[in-house]
């Protein structure tokens, strides 16, 4: 008799399962989707200033602008960064805050970079000097003039 | 101790009353005896609407309803997004199965008599799910803003204008504007992902209390007559309803995996070397239509259709045999036959008319707008009614006849300038001079000439 009850108990569940189970692909598909963010089409360089209007001593604050493809749209973006020669090298600072995001600020007087949120403070490399942060603020790659005397190039 | 589990179970089932429920709509429901295969075709459908519903949700996460974007949307889901072929094909082909299991469960309830007393509701129900389906068949395939779904839709929404009154405002209320454009996809979109899914699951949930109430219909069994019990409904009836749809999904995945959906070239509305062709669900009617000509249009356009969704609406209530048996139903199983043979040689013949088109490459996804409007011109000129052009893949694009013997358009070396000067005067016995074409438009061609071979 119990034999007879566990075997229809069995059965059931069996039917119940095989009822779900052509919608556990779907579902998966469903989450894979949301979870896959629109790919960004390709990279690419833009010429940003040549070498001798790009200051040694205070950064220069520039509004940089360009055309990006992110999946099937044609996004133009806008970011400000700062550009300051140190020897031979361009630095060129994100103003992003790596600790949450919000846009650092170039202190004259101080010769550091403030973050108005949460306290977070710059150096001139980028490196954290206090505050939140964790990470130094995100430096982009400086690519030399393709002729003498050209801009130089940021990768994107 | 007791176990925290079963503690929460039992308070679970106290609380929500599941045992109870389950014993009233699963383990202790008795089927009417005869009751077999035919009666899980609806179920099947059922499972393969909660496929749509979440193939439907993938997408939705990645499209985006503008004609600027659409087309390209649909491109990016299928080539980076993890299995985006496969949950397009899925949403496609699913469509499809879809409408095939609801005729067929429909025709069982025809053929069965389960319309009649006391099913009217239940069956009127039915037509207007059918209903609901067949819309987001039609608002779907516009979504992806290529040519199929351009010109179907203008065919579809130009029938629905033929209605005797109103019929300029339904389309008015269709384009949501004064031709098919972009608040078109705007408003199929939202009829598509909201208005008639909701619709459909409150028509659903109505029609299954319909045959919760009034149970499965006995099989042969005469109106007002009991039938004999017969098999369990769970587990018993839920396997062969399980393993039905277990097999429509797996054809669903085989096609979606070895043919994927089909996506034309991006919507085009000045390309004339088209041939417009409807989903194959329409093809019935779009054969339908070639047998009116001129004044008669509106007969196959409003009048015939809407008439045979009438008789079916009042079929339960001016059909007062109570005899189901088949054999006792001779006027049914007459009409009934004639319209499934009318019906699928129709859609054969609609079939045979095999549209004349060729595929234009398509330009880089990203490509610039100079890039996209030398497609377009290409398309527009026909270049490939005489040029093929074969991909790195093998594939080729366009027809070409022998005697032409014009090159393959992959191999063109010329560059964009050159072609600016080659298309006025290509100084040869066939290709037509393309002297109309302003020199901006030259150049464009160009550049999109060298975009589709630039690897």
């Amino acid at each position: 008799m119990k034999n007879t009850k566990d075997r229809r108990r069995f059965l059931e569940a069996l039917a119940s399962f095989l009822v779900a189970l052509p919608l556990l692909g779907p579902a998966l598909l469903a989450l894979v989707s949301f979870l896959s963010p629109a790919p960004r089409e390709g990279g690419g360089e833009i010429p940003l200033l040549p070498l001798d209007q790009i200051p040694r001593d205070q950064p220069k604050r520039i509004r940089l602008q360009y055309v990006r493809q992110v999946g099937p749209y044609r996004e133009e973006v806008e970011r400000i960064l700062y550009v300051r020669r140190e020897g031979k090298e361009v630095i060129a600072l994100s103003n992003e805050c790596t600790h949450l995001g919000c846009p650092v600020r170039y202190k004259k007087e101080k010769k550091h970079f403030a973050c108005p949120c949460h306290g977070g403070v710059f150096d001139l490399e980028g490196k954290r000097i206090e505050g939140p942060p964790p990470r130094p603020l995100n430096r982009y790659t400086v690519l030399p003039p393709k002729t003498k005397g050209g801009p130089i190039r940021l990768k994107v | 101790m007791k176990n925290p589990l079963r503690t929460l179970q039992m308070f679970l089932d106290d609380r929500l009353g599941l045992p109870q429920l389950r014993e009233k709509f699963l383990t202790g429901k008795i089927l009417p005896k005869g009751s077999s295969w035919l009666q899980t075709l609806g179920f099947a459908a059922l499972i393969l609407f909660a496929v749509q519903f979440l193939t439907g949700l993938a997408l939705a996460f990645h499209y985006s309803p503008t004609t600027t974007s659409a087309y390209d949307s649909i491109r990016v889901f299928e080539r980076s997004i993890p299995f985006g072929k496969l949950t397009r094909g899925l949403h496609h082909y699913g469509a499809s199965a879809m409408l095939i299991l609801l005729f067929l469960h429909a025709l069982r309830v025809f053929f069965q008599g389960a319309y009649k007393k006391p099913r009217e509701l239940t069956w009127l129900l039915g037509l207007a799910l059918f209903g609901c389906v067949i819309g987001l068949g039609f608002t779907g395939y516009l979504l992806p803003w290529d040519q199929k779904a351009y010109f179907a839709t203008k065919v579809g929404v130009n029938m629905a204008s033929q209605a005797p009154i109103g019929g300029h405002e339904i389309q008015q209320a269709l384009y949501g504007g004064p031709d098919l454009g972009p608040n078109t996809l705007g408003r199929f979109y939202v009829l598509h992902i909201l208005v008639l899914p909701l619709g459909l699951m409150v028509l659903l949930a109505l029609h299954l209390f319909q045959v919760q109430r009034h149970g499965i219909t006995p099989p042969g069994v005469p109106v007002g007559q009991k039938g004999e019990p017969g098999p369990a409904y769970h587990p018993n009836h839920t396997f062969k309803e399980a393993l039905v749809a277990l097999i429509a999904v797996g054809i669903v995945t085989w096609l979606a995996l070895k043919h994927g959906a089909p996506l034309e070239a991006e919507a085009d509305p000045v390309d004339l070397a088209y041939d417009p062709r409807p989903e194959w669900y329409f093809l019935g009617l779009f054969q339908l239509l070639k047998y009116f000509p001129g004044s008669l249009e509106s007969i196959a356009a409003f009048w015939l259709p809407n008439l045979f969704l009438l008789t079916l609406a009042l079929l339960p209530f001016f059909d007062r045999n109570k005899e189901r048996k088949l054999t006792k139903r001779p006027i049914a199983l007459t009409l009934g036959s004639l319209f499934v043979v009318t019906l699928v040689s129709l859609t054969w013949l609609g079939a045979q008319d095999k549209p004349r088109h060729y595929r234009t490459p398509p330009h880089p996804l990203g490509a610039s707008p100079q890039i996209k409007k030398g497609y377009l011109l290409v398309r527009r000129e026909g270049c490939l009614s005489c040029h093929t052009y074969t991909n790195e893949k093998g594939q080729v694009f366009g027809e070409t006849k022998e005697e032409d013997d014009a090159p393959d358009m992959a191999d063109f070396d010329q560059t964009p300038d050159e072609i600016v000067e080659f298309l006025p005067n290509p100084e040869s016995d066939i290709m037509p001079n393309f002297d109309h074409l302003k020199t901006s438009e030259r150049r464009a061609i160009g550049l999109y000439l060298e975009s589709i071979r630039a690897k």
